[in-house]
């Protein structure tokens, strides 16, 4: 059985995949829970959902209280960092998995085409991210 | 001999709905469904972003939408397939063992456990750091 | 068999195929007297022995070691001789040849493309340095043995085949037993054979097409854990690559 060429491409992005799981399965809930859900479930008041409280979340204002003194400047960064992981790490972790659900529905055989679809629409949303995330003071 | 010896093996057809067979299979193909509501959610925080930068008459506009019921429903459904992910995550991750204990690999409710509750505190970490509480 | 009263009976359904006959396999009944003490295997050889010795169908042990008897049972895959009758719930029980391979004749598939699979992941110490046979064995301590027993007690059964759906749709895939092979060898401190044997197996059907189902441990007769060996090759061959990129002086 003649040895076929190693592959260096596909374990990077399975590294990518298992570094977006991790991820996902930490961040992920948490922040769906206080992104989504806690405003309807009276948990959180309108003034913090509302224009200028998103601002404020995304300025790094409620980090910027917790940590105060010399790790102040960190605040405005952590926030913005977290969205672009937490978003990075959801579209290369979940388009990895969806891709390997269309190759059991015998799409293995356009393997060429697809694979660098699902990897640039997750490259592509990253990069939105990162811009979105970092366009906020 | 009546009958020579024929070599004709026979290729059974797959069927498409093989993950219904059994409930590991089916929760395998949940768990790889999980995958698709992440996307969703990344995508759908990316167009929260976007309506942040329309100002706020446009983030007005768009929290109509994202605090209405449906979206709510929806929203719900991710955080369940989330939560999904993240159990079956550790699961996953207890196959793999990172250290041994007396040349055997931990044993996986001690890695699942250990996982749980680091999901626990990192959750609270990102509740406090960044939400400031509730 | 002479019975006193009544004699209880079982029903099987066996899926036949005689590729002389027609070009389809076809499911045929066997009602045959039934004992508590009765495997799978010892209804096939009642049949083959009293009703139809044209019956095809591989065994050799009885006792859950050769790994010839593999066969999908009521949907399941299982060794027959391993198998008791009377824990089987469904009547008729419905026999049929291990899912994912090609059926020869009966119950008999084609395993050659598995045999090529245990042969393409190199399994066999690899060291540069052969040591002259007057200077004696490598040794080994219990601990070292311990680290690699585990995928060593592999049958080459193929019931993890059977259960794996990635090998459903493509037959090249490596596939779990020769995956945990590979990592016998991977934890064999006589081993120096890493490079060569992941080079082989990281390959387009190799490791990298498993997604992690994970049903090939849960049929696997002895506990080899085949989904668990195949994360530890991927973290493996991933760290590999990574340390090659970022560290490429480094020796191996």
């Amino acid at each position: 059985m003649s040895a076929a060429p190693v592959d260096r491409v596909t374990p990077m992005f399975w590294g990518i995949f298992s570094v977006g799981g991790f991820i996902v399965a930490f961040f992920l809930p948490i922040f769906i829970f206080m992104n989504s859900l806690a405003y309807g479930l009276h948990l959180v008041r309108w003034e913090k959902v509302q224009y200028q409280g998103a601002l404020g979340w995304i300025r790094g204002d409620p980090a910027a209280a917790f940590l105060g003194g010399p790790l102040a400047w960190l605040a405005g960064w952590l926030p913005k960092l977290f969205l672009v992981v937490v978003i990075g790490g959801s579209l290369f972790h979940g388009l990895h998995r969806i891709k390997y659900v269309l190759y059991d529905f015998g799409l293995h055989k356009s393997k060429k085409v697809l694979d660098p679809i699902m990897y640039g629409i997750a490259a592509a949303g990253t990069v939105a991210a990162v811009f979105f995330a970092f366009s906020f003071p | 001999m009546a009958t020579a010896t024929v070599r004709k093996p026979y290729v059974r057809p797959r069927s498409a709905l093989w993950w219904t067979k059994n409930p590991r299979y089916l929760l395998f193909q949940l768990r790889e469904l999980s995958g698709a509501f992440v996307v969703l959610y990344a995508f759908l925080v990316l167009w929260q972003l976007w309506a942040l930068r329309g100002g706020e008459d446009a983030y007005y506009s768009f929290e109509l939408l994202w605090y209405s019921r449906p979206m709510m429903v929806l929203n719900a459904i991710i955080l369940g397939f989330a939560v999904l992910h993240s159990i079956t995550w550790f699961a996953l991750t207890a196959k793999v063992p990172l250290f041994r204990i007396r040349g055997r690999p931990p044993p996986a409710a001690l890695v699942v456990g250990a996982n749980v509750a680091i999901w626990v505190a990192i959750s609270y970490a990102i509740l406090r750091l960044l939400y400031g509480g509730l | 068999m002479a019975g006193t009263g009544t004699t209880r009976t079982i029903k099987l359904r066996i899926k036949r195929y005689r590729p002389e006959r027609s070009d389809e396999p076809f499911d045929q009944e066997f009602t045959i007297p039934f004992r508590d003490d009765m495997v799978v295997l010892d209804a096939l050889n009642y049949i083959k022995d009293h009703i139809d010795p044209t019956l095809a169908y591989r065994w050799s042990c009885r006792m859950g070691i050769c790994g010839s008897c593999g066969a999908n049972v009521d949907g399941t895959p299982k060794l027959t001789c391993a198998l008791y009758l009377k824990d089987l719930r469904k009547r008729p029980v419905v026999i049929e040849p291990l899912e994912n391979f090609a059926i020869l004749k009966d119950l008999v598939v084609d395993i050659e493309p598995f045999m090529e699979k245990l042969e393409s992941v190199k399994p066999y110490i690899i060291r540069p340095d052969d040591r002259p046979l007057e200077r004696g064995a490598y040794r080994q301590t219990p601990e070292e043995l311990d680290l690699y027993r585990q995928q060593s007690l592999c049958i080459n059964c193929m019931l993890c085949y059977a259960a794996c759906p990635v090998y459903g749709h493509d037959p090249k895939f490596l596939g779990p037993a020769a995956s945990a092979l590979a990592l016998r060898y991977e934890l064999d401190s006589r081993d120096k054979g890493s490079e060569e044997r992941l080079a082989a197996i990281a390959t387009e059907h190799g490791i990298w097409q498993c997604t992690f189902v994970g049903e090939c441990s849960v049929v696997c007769p002895k506990n080899v854990d085949p989904a668990g060996a195949i994360q530890q090759l991927k973290t493996r061959a991933a760290t590999r690559l990574m340390k090659a990129m970022l560290l490429p002086l480094a020796p191996r």
